[in-house]
């Protein structure tokens, strides 16, 4: 028992002293990003084009605490809708109208986020991880019919749990960082569409 | 080892900053956009006219080009290529509506003579000479040819009382009924191009003495911007976004 029990203070031990070496780490990563519930309705299609940056501080070898930052633009082409009824505001009387044409839907997310992740395995291998993000995500959400825009631009409270993996070039100080994140951000007073998606990232990973 | 880091390194900050300035053109992508994604079908009509919606219809024979008078370089080319698809598309739908027995050409023996497609043959035209059809409604086409609107344009200005204040009741044969009396569309500014349809409702029409000068159509519909370079292109879209108008409205078609 006691040879156990030094086997892994040993383990543990030798595991602060090379982790002790890797006090941060940024990634780069391109982003994939699948809407659903609400967002999904609004838009459906996946977004490829999304990129962040991730960057973490090391207070323990498998605790970090750090911030990220990224951008995921979400687009589809609705084609064959029916038309759209709107109001006109008079004070004589009530203007009703319909409107009718193909809809290019945008939504725009940046987030900016605090997090914290947890990691498992060693320096030099790879390494498991998990965490949680909190802060704000702003969001512009655009509708064009033709040459008319609809725009709400907002900014909401958002969490994003995250679980990833850290996979070391050899002995480098370069790795390569997948993760699987989800986001979700209520709606608000100017927008009543939730942010809910997950995104998948792959990027660069550089470690100090 | 070192240079294999070296070179990792770099290729990371490459892909990053590539990426970056990918994301950047990125904001909203679908930059090339097929002209006829920008068309739009917008109806508009007063909610309280939906308990007496016309049941007959009178459709003047003519698009009246609504041009920029004082500077003719602020208009687009147009001479009246998709005239017959508006006239009869217009047509066409009417007769959908009330029935043929219910829908008139009027048609002012200085412009071109009606043609209408064979299966509206029997719709009954009408000059000024004749005497005056019976119909809830009047509709007037109408076509923006100003490049630039920078106030509110009034498609019936200047022929709206030529059409129809001859005969008007109570006024037989007064020349210009409406000439000081355009009935406004309440658009600011239209795109150029566009194709607009006001339903007047003649039935609100006082019996005697001046109408308000705010008597507007009841019913209008704007196609937006459907000239192109493309001819067969353009006749198409105005036939299609004809035929959106009168599908959409709730106010045409208030049982559906």
């Amino acid at each position: 028992m006691k040879k156990i029990f030094f086997s892994i203070a040993l383990m543990l031990l030798a595991g602060s002293v090379s982790l002790a070496q890797q006090r941060s780490l940024w990634s780069f990563n391109y982003l994939m990003s699948f809407g659903v519930g609400e967002q999904a309705d609004y838009i459906g299609k996946g977004s490829f084009r999304g990129f962040g940056i991730d960057g973490r501080g090391f207070l323990q070898d498998n605790l970090s605490i750090g911030g990220t930052v990224s951008w995921e633009v979400f687009h589809e082409i609705f084609r064959n809708l029916p038309p759209q009824p709107f109001e006109i505001n008079d004070p004589n009387s009530t203007i009703k109208g319909d409107i009718t044409g193909v809809q290019y839907r945008y939504i725009n997310t940046i987030p900016i986020m605090v997090n914290a992740h947890y990691y498992m395995g060693s320096d030099g291998a790879v390494r498991p991880y998990f965490g949680l993000g909190i802060g704000t995500n702003y969001t512009e959400r655009r509708t064009e019919i033709g040459l008319t825009a609809f725009q709400s631009n907002t900014w909401r409270f958002a969490v994003q749990p995250e679980v990833g993996l850290y996979i070391p070039f050899g002995l480098s100080s370069t790795g390569l960082n997948v993760s699987a994140r989800f986001r979700y951000a209520p709606k608000t007073s100017n927008d009543s569409l939730p942010i809910s998606f997950f995104s998948l990232g792959v990027g660069f990973a550089f470690a100090n | 080892m070192k240079n294999l880091q070296s070179l990792l390194k770099k290729a990371g900050l490459i892909f990053s900053v590539l990426a970056i300035g990918v994301i950047v053109q990125a904001c909203y992508p679908g930059d090339s956009i097929p002209i006829s994604d920008l068309d739009t079908v917008t109806t508009l009509y007063n909610e309280d006219d939906m308990a007496n919606p016309p049941k007959s219809a009178a459709l003047i024979w003519e698009v009246v080009p609504i041009v920029d008078s004082t500077d003719l370089d602020n208009n687009i080319p147009y001479n009246g290529e998709v005239d017959d698809e508006i006239l009869n598309t217009t047509l066409t739908e009417l007769v959908k509506l009330y029935g043929e027995q219910n829908v008139y050409i009027i048609w002012k023996d200085s412009t071109t003579a009606p043609r209408p497609t064979p299966v509206n043959s029997n719709v009954t035209i009408v000059t000024p000479a004749d005497p005056e059809p019976n119909v809830d409604a009047l509709v007037a086409p109408s076509i923006i040819l100003r490049k630039k609107t920078v106030a509110v344009v009034y498609p019936g200005y200047g022929w709206w009382g030529g059409w129809w204040g001859g005969w008007y009741p109570g006024y037989p044969g007064y020349p210009c009924y409406y000439c000081g009396y355009p009935p406004t569309v309440g658009y600011a500014q239209y795109e150029v191009g566009s194709v607009v349809l006001d339903l007047f409702d003649l039935r609100k029409l006082p019996d005697t003495g001046l109408p308000s000068e705010d008597y507007e159509p009841s019913w209008l519909a704007v196609m937006r911007g459907l000239l192109s370079s493309d001819q067969n292109f353009n006749s198409e879209r105005v036939v299609s976004g004809i035929q959106q108008a009168f599908e959409q409205s709730p106010y045409l078609k208030p049982n559906n």
